[in-house]
């Protein structure tokens, strides 16, 4: 995917500057400019792609392509192209410019595949998990077969604690991962159990955030199914001091016991927003692959 | 009482026999299985150190004998045990823990099954359990004969039953 990250590099250093709505004669400008490096310009040559042009039509950005004999496109290439948009983080200029993007491929100077793209498809895939994050060979898993799926554009991170295991992270927003050992195996049903038990299920969400019982009032708990298996919710306020000025945020946790570890998916922010369907995708995604 | 006597050095004969029987069929299995045998430190304990954890979280503190060993060994290649998952050796001797595991079925063992045949083979050395029978309803127990049915159990069955075992002892 060469010539997207070309044509990535080069949009973003000319709408950097930008992070607004452009007008469609900048747009124009903007197309005649990147035109003159891009026409001829060998894009990717596993494939043989080539640069054939740039034109503006209105709002829409349209990059042209010439391709060899053998080129056929991918069934799903509209959503390849989206994917690559977003995981590297590159949808912003256009959704901050509200520009379409056109792809247009030609062969034998014939036009053989065009893709739309409008700025608002952008938006509403903003949030859009990936791959499979696979971690049940992970040092730090102890054991536990799991795999979860990471979202796009988000970077995925080593666990800093020594019980972190991975972290997502993305500007403001972080989902990780925490596995400890207890000390002994417990039965689902043993689970179950205990998350029916109020008092108890009090004390221990309190010992784990370290608060005492008068400054905190357990939000949404509530016990949940993930992958036939039993989790605890529960989300809580968190204000931290930055520069002299108190931020807020909530952190939203999925916690259980599996096997012989305790396990705990955190997603957290410091801001105003609450991302918490942005967590609870991200939880929904995990796959514990002993379960079934 | 002169019959008596005759059926007395009957039984002692027989019994002497069936020991010494025992015993050579013993050393002819156990030499090859420890030739056969190579370190496995690193990948057993794990599991045996949770053997011994769930022992004591269950009350149970058996003296564990300074003769222990827990190893692999290539069993496929002997023919008395070309069929075993694994061997032990101190069952009913408290003063040795010897057991081999079969590599090859440890390699195609999954999470669960590999938990099953340490706890089982450590049940026979530790804690002197035999067997149980080829039944339907042993399936699932930590000492019925054959883990490699055990394919499709979950680490939740092998949890309730290491609990049953233990809570029964």
């Amino acid at each position: 995917m060469i010539y997207y990250r070309f044509i990535l590099v080069f949009l973003f250093m000319t709408f950097n500057c930008i992070g607004q709505r452009v007008s469609d004669d900048h747009l124009k400008k903007i197309s005649k400019e990147l035109r003159k490096e891009f026409t001829g310009l060998v894009i990717d040559q596993s494939t043989g792609l080539r640069g054939r042009g740039v034109i503006s039509f209105g709002r829409k950005l349209i990059l042209q392509y010439d391709v060899p004999e053998n080129w056929y496109p991918f069934d799903d290439l509209k959503q390849v192209l989206v994917r690559n948009l977003i995981d590297n983080g590159n949808e912003k200029m256009y959704i901050n410019g509200e520009i379409d993007l056109g792809y247009y491929y030609y062969k034998n100077n014939k036009l053989i595949k065009s893709i739309s793209i409008d700025w608002e498809e952008f938006d509403k895939l903003r949030f859009t998990l990936g791959e499979f994050i696979e971690l049940t060979n992970h040092p730090k898993s102890n054991g536990l077969e799991i795999k979860l799926k990471r979202p796009l554009g988000w970077e995925v991170r080593e666990g800093d604690g020594p019980h972190i295991v991975k972290k997502f992270v993305n500007e403001q927003k972080i989902y990780l991962m925490y596995v400890k050992e207890i000390g002994q195996f417990v039965s689902k049903d043993e689970v179950n159990s205990f998350f029916k038990n109020d008092s108890d299920v009090k004390e221990f969400i309190l010992g784990m955030i370290g608060k005492n019982g008068d400054d905190f009032k357990v939000k949404n708990q509530k016990v949940v199914t993930i992958e036939n298996y039993p989790f605890l919710y529960f989300s809580d306020n968190v204000a931290k001091e930055r520069m002299g000025i108190e931020v807020k945020g909530v952190q939203h946790y999925w916690i259980s016991f599996l096997e012989d570890q305790m396990i705990y998916f955190m997603g957290s922010s410091l801001s105003n927003e609450d991302y918490y369907n942005d967590f609870y995708k991200i939880t929904n995604s995990i796959k514990l692959l002993n379960q079934y | 009482m002169k019959k008596f006597i005759t059926v007395l050095i009957s039984i002692v004969v027989t019994t002497i026999l069936i020991f010494g029987l025992f015993n050579v069929s013993e050393n002819k299995t156990i030499e090859p299985v420890r030739n056969l045998s190579y370190e496995s430190n690193e990948e057993i304990k794990p599991y045996i150190d949770k053997f011994f954890r769930d022992l004591n979280n269950h009350g149970l503190t058996p003296v564990i004998p300074q003769d222990f060993i827990v190893k692999f060994s290539d069993l496929e290649s002997h023919k008395n045990t070309s069929h075993t998952h694994g061997i032990s050796f101190g069952y009913k001797d408290d003063d040795r823990v010897e057991i081999y595991i079969n590599k090859n079925s440890w390699n195609s063992f999954n999470k669960t099954q590999k938990y099953y045949i340490v706890y089982h083979e450590l049940s026979h050395d530790i804690l002197n359990l035999d067997d149980l029978n080829d039944l339907d309803e042993n399936y699932g127990d930590i000492m019925y004969p054959y883990i490699s049915k055990y394919d499709v159990l979950k680490m939740n069955d092998f949890i309730i039953n290491m609990k049953l075992l233990f809570d029964s002892l």
